[in-house]
């Protein structure tokens, strides 16, 4: 088994001190693999990444990333460490070109060293290279989340936390959207994704947890719960995790 | 537009406007100054607003801090250079305050938070005579000498302030081409994505507000010295209104934008009163009414502003 590179050890975390989401989360992604969150709205998928990023500090409960603690740590000093977030829905800045997006993505970086970084990234997405100078407005969807992928890849992230990569696109771009997450899991990069588009994102992932009510519900194989005749009901939250629960 | 076009138009124009003074009658010299003093605030505010999208609406407080700094020391023997960078650090260091409450609230709220802060500068101004000389005011501002060069002229004067203006305009060009003026555009279009890639939102808010202070600052010392006497009427908050409304005409977020709307705002009114031509004579008396339906006019069919239009003509000639 892969080891472990992002721990969540009993996290408590909200957005308000009346709106608790994840309560006494436990789970864990592991390194070289995609990690597939799944489970119904308010389970608390997209709170998972976003207090894993610094977004949200956990009121209880411990965040670590290769072992050592990040509850609370700001996004800046997370990318620094090695990790990387791309937001739900569109993420690119609209009135900036998209060598201008590129740049953004190594904002943290010395400003030597970020064209090096982009010609990197644009060896991986040629189809991005043509379009440099454009508006990033005027790219296609499949186009915008690559450029979002790439800019999120020019820091050379050890994790990447993407959040419903598929939203707006059509069936042969996720397809392909995900195939790219697959390379780079291959690659060594750990994937940690919430998707709604469960039953392609499986057949991508090594692993999902299923979150119900802020908990674990449920740690199996992608190929296994990917095969489970139980599956809509189980990412509907209807309650049959139970049959299957998560590993104490 | 290539690099090269846009220096040569850009060189073009400030030829123009160098050579046309000295066939101006002095009270154009003197709005044409005026425009340019103005710009320099209006950039200030369009990369505050336009390129950072923190609305505000306290712009002229800082024109006025920096102006009411000017009187005071320039009187007091103070070369211009040496006022300047006072001016600018003031203003800087106030308006890195006013930003706080933008890390709190958005859009509206900060209008009117910020509105509430020029109406406060406003009545400093007003009340602390003994500094300001209240609503008497502080007369006798001298204008400056360069290298030995006097510029108490209406023409040297234009001519000091539009190299000044320029020297201020390439500052700006420069730090919106920086990583800086990526960040205030980022800022801008989605603060959380922003953060997401690591700009330091909090930081970027109060710099957006602080260098577009400095730049109003600067603009209040060129102004104290053009009119030579100031009172507070002219930072009054309908300032700051004006002042973002000549942003929002010329084109929030565009470079020239504030130019084009600030000679819209400050020269389009006189140009109209003024005007003898017989069949705009009417214009002498109805010129502010007209002024205001080419706003709303404007702003209903434009409402990207001027600059925009070439990006309206193009959306209109694509795909609907």
């Amino acid at each position: 088994m892969a080891e472990k590179i992002i721990e969540f050890d009993r996290v408590v975390a909200g957005y308000s001190p009346s709106l608790t989401i994840l309560n006494e989360t436990t789970l864990d992604a592991r390194k070289g693999e995609i990690t597939l969150l799944i489970g119904p709205n308010g389970a608390g998928k997209s709170t998972v990444l976003k207090t894993l990023f610094g977004f949200l500090t956990p009121r209880s409960g411990e965040v670590r990333f290769e072992g050592r603690r990040i509850n609370g740590k700001p996004p800046r000093e997370l990318l620094a460490e090695g990790l990387a977030y791309v937001p739900q829905g569109r993420n690119l800045f609209p009135s900036l070109t998209v060598r201008h997006n590129l740049e953004l993505g190594g904002f943290t970086l010395p400003r030597a060293e970020v064209p090096a970084r982009i010609d990197e990234v644009l060896q991986r997405f040629p189809r991005i290279r043509e379009r440099l100078d454009n508006q990033a407005s005027t790219m296609s969807g499949g186009e915008q989340k690559q450029l979002e992928i790439g800019r999120a890849l020019l820091l050379r992230p050890r994790v990447l936390l993407i959040d419903e990569p598929s939203i707006g696109l059509s069936p042969i771009l996720v397809r392909d959207v995900m195939a790219l997450l697959r390379s780079l899991a291959d690659a060594g990069t750990t994937v940690l994704m919430v998707e709604q588009n469960v039953r392609t994102a499986l057949k991508y992932s090594n692993r999902a947890l299923v979150l119900e009510m802020g908990r674990l519900a449920l740690d199996r194989p992608a190929s296994e719960l990917l095969g489970d005749p139980d599956l809509n009901r189980l990412f509907l939250g209807a309650g049959s995790a139970k049959a299957h629960p998560a590993p104490a | 537009m290539n690099a090269r076009v846009h220096l040569l138009a850009l060189a073009a124009a400030l030829a123009a406007l160098a050579i046309v003074a000295l066939y101006l009658k002095r009270s154009e010299v003197y709005l044409l100054t005026l425009w340019a003093v103005y710009v320099m605030a209006t950039m200030g505010l369009n990369l505050t607003a336009g390129y950072a999208g923190q609305m505000s609406l306290g712009q002229a407080a800082f024109f006025g801090i920096g102006a009411y700094l000017a009187a005071i020391l320039l009187k007091l023997g103070w070369p211009f250079l040496a006022v300047l960078p006072v001016a600018a650090l003031v203003c800087f260091v106030v308006g890195l305050a006013l930003g706080f409450p933008a890390l709190r609230v958005q859009h509206h709220y900060l209008a009117f938070a910020t509105l509430g802060f020029n109406v406060l500068v406003y009545l400093a101004m007003r009340n602390e005579e003994q500094i300001t000389g209240g609503t008497f005011g502080i007369s006798g501002i001298p204008r400056p000498t360069f290298l030995g060069i006097d510029l108490g002229g209406h023409v040297a004067y234009w001519y000091w302030t539009l190299g000044s203006l320029v020297v201020l305009g390439g500052i700006l060009w420069w730090l919106l081409r920086s990583p800086w003026g990526r960040a205030f555009a980022a800022l801008r279009d989605n603060p959380i994505r922003a953060e997401s890639l690591g700009v330091n939102i909090t930081a970027y808010t109060l710099l957006a507000f602080a260098i577009g202070a400095a730049f109003a600052g600067v603009g209040g010392v060129y102004y104290a010295s053009l009119v030579e006497f100031i009172e507070p009427g002219p930072f009054h908050f309908s300032t700051s209104l004006m002042m973002l409304l000549a942003v929002i005409v010329g084109g929030s977020g565009k470079f020239y934008g504030p130019a084009l709307g600030t000679a819209i705002v400050i020269l389009l009114p006189e140009f109209l009163r003024g005007s003898s031509t017989p069949w705009l004579k009417f214009m002498q008396v109805w010129y502010l009414a007209v002024f205001g339906i080419a706003v709303v006019a404007l702003m209903i069919w434009l409402p990207g502003g001027l600059l925009s239009i070439r990006e309206r003509l193009d959306r209109k000639g694509g795909p609907q």
